[in-house]
Order: C-alpha cells, then structure tokens, then sequence
C-alpha cells in the first residue's frame, strides 16, 4: 500500500504548511486525500464542525502556525506527533493529524468520538492507527535519507511516496 | 528518488471555504489570536500555566489549557483578570473603536463645532419660502 504527501494548497500559507495523505487505490491513482474523506464522511451531519475545522486549519497556515495549544496532543504513541484537532471540547468531530513543531502538520482523517475511550471506537482507532504508521514510516523514510524538511521545516523534500514494504 | 512537490486542490475544502461567511472566520480567528496573545503574554512575563492560574484566581489546572485552545468562549470577568494580571489589553474600550462598534462614528470634534459646519455647508436661498 502506498500513500502520496501532498501540500494543501487553500489552507497552507506562510506560518504553516497544511499536508495531508493520499492512498493508493485499486487502479493505482492517487486522488482522495484523507481530509477529503473526512470532509465528505461528516458535511452532511456535521456541517458546523467541518466548517470551523477547515477554518481552523486555513487560521493556522495563514496567520499563527500550528501552535501545541491548539491540539490535543499525546494522541498516539510516545513521541510520534500524532494529535487531534476539535471545534471544541464538547463538540463530537476528532481530526487526527501528525504536528511537526509550528511549520508544519499533516492531517488524517478521524470522525465524531462518542466514547470515552478510542479502543471503544472502530472507526476512530482505525484511523488514529493509520496516522500513527504514517508517522513511523515518515521518520523510517527520515532515516534513510529518503525524505527530509526543506531548510525552513515548512516543506517536505524527496520521496513524498511513503510505501508498505510488508505488503 | 526525488517526487515533485504536488499541491493539492481539493473540490471539498473549496465547496466548505466558499460556504463560510466572513463572520464566521472572524469569529475563529479572533478566539485563536485571543488565545495565542495571552500565552505569548505569560510566556513573556517568565510565567508558567500555573502561575498565570494563581495570579487569575483559577484552581483548575484544565482551566488554562481550555484558555490557550483557540476555542474558548470567555466570560468579560475571566478576561479582566487576565489582562489585569499580565498588563496587556483583552477588553478594548476606545471611544472610537466604541462607536464603530454599533455603527455610529466617533469624532473629534464637540457637537456644536459638527453642527455649525453643517449649517455653514448649506445653501439657504436668500429668500424665505412662503407657505
């Protein structure tokens, strides 16, 4: 299975670049990131949250950058940035998103959290997961000398194709 | 092996940003920079949350990550006592900035100096009308 990085154009800008993740599908394309399945997953019911998310996240790229505040954090594995962006608390919609420092965040997907707990929840540990294996790939690709931050961590530069190499 | 940067336009987030009203992203953005304004400012008094939290009255230590969110809805009284503590402005009370607020206009000049210039601005026939 691979996954294409990609630069959110619309929402990034000069405090932070917005990514996100492109999977492979059957036909061997790369079209429907996994904002953009989330987006088309939750518009219909929850339209406010989706709204203010994408707003959010437009506000970050643009005027303050991705600030830890912001996001819940220690969202996935000790160390691995994974974290998660809400309208706010009370709200139900999680984003999941990898955070690298204030340049620079790729968002996942996620869903609306009904339980206490994400093992409660299919849907939402499903995609905690991905971002989580996203994440440990990127830094695997970081090690190899495949991929790496441009000089001002704003973008990523090299091999944007991050590959399963377990398939 | 290099790929090219790609970026990319998504038909989802434009159809979700061409939905939103100025209001709306006025609103956020103004929660967002009131949050960063006041961590910046505790920062830059050498603060920790905790402090800010002592100096404000608070005993909740969630209360300050709720704060710094960027989608906390303050009260006026929990604003007064953050710019109090931290020496900066929250709550803008300027004259001018008052009347805009509700769409009147603010000036300078006192009412009997706006009220003779109007006068003066007027072309009265010389002639009175008779009615």
């Amino acid at each position: 299975m691979k996954y294409k990085l990609v630069k959110i154009d619309k929402l990034s800008g000069e405090k932070a670049s917005i990514y996100s993740a492109i999977p492979e599908n059957e036909s061997g394309n790369f079209e429907e990131s996994f904002f953009d399945s989330f987006i088309k997953e939750n518009k219909t019911s929850l339209l406010s949250e989706i709204k203010t998310l994408v707003l959010r996240l437009k506000i970050i790229g643009n005027e303050t950058g991705a600030r830890e505040s912001y996001f819940k954090t220690k969202e996935g594995a000790p160390g691995d940035g994974v974290c998660a962006l809400y309208d706010t608390p009370d709200k139900k919609l999680r984003l999941y998103c990898i955070r690298y420092g204030t340049e620079l965040i790729i968002i996942g997907s996620g869903g609306p959290k009904n339980v206490r707990a994400l093992q409660d929840d299919e849907k939402l540990e499903k995609e905690n997961y991905i971002l989580r294996w996203l994440s440990s790939k990127i830094k695997e690709s970081m090690q190899h000398g495949e991929l790496s931050f441009s000089s001002d961590y704003m973008d990523f530069e090299g091999n944007l194709i991050i590959e399963d190499y377990e398939d | 092996m290099k790929t090219k940067q790609e970026k990319h336009n998504s038909s989802q987030i434009d159809e979700i940003l061409q939905s939103t009203s100025p209001i709306e992203e006025k609103r956020i953005r103004t929660k967002m920079l009131l949050a960063a304004k006041i961590e910046d400012a505790m920062k830059a008094k050498g603060w920790n949350r905790k402090k800010l939290l002592e100096a404000t009255g608070q005993k909740n230590a969630s209360v300050a990550t709720k704060w710094f969110s960027g989608t906390h809805n303050f009260t006026h009284d929990t604003l007064f006592d953050i710019q109090e503590a931290l020496g900066i402005e929250l709550i803008n009370l300027d004259e001018q900035d008052f009347y805009k607020s509700f769409g009147a206009f603010g000036s300078e000049k006192s009412a009997e100096e706006i009220s003779r210039e109007i006068k003066e601005s007027r072309r009265f026939r010389k002639k009175d009308l008779k009615i």
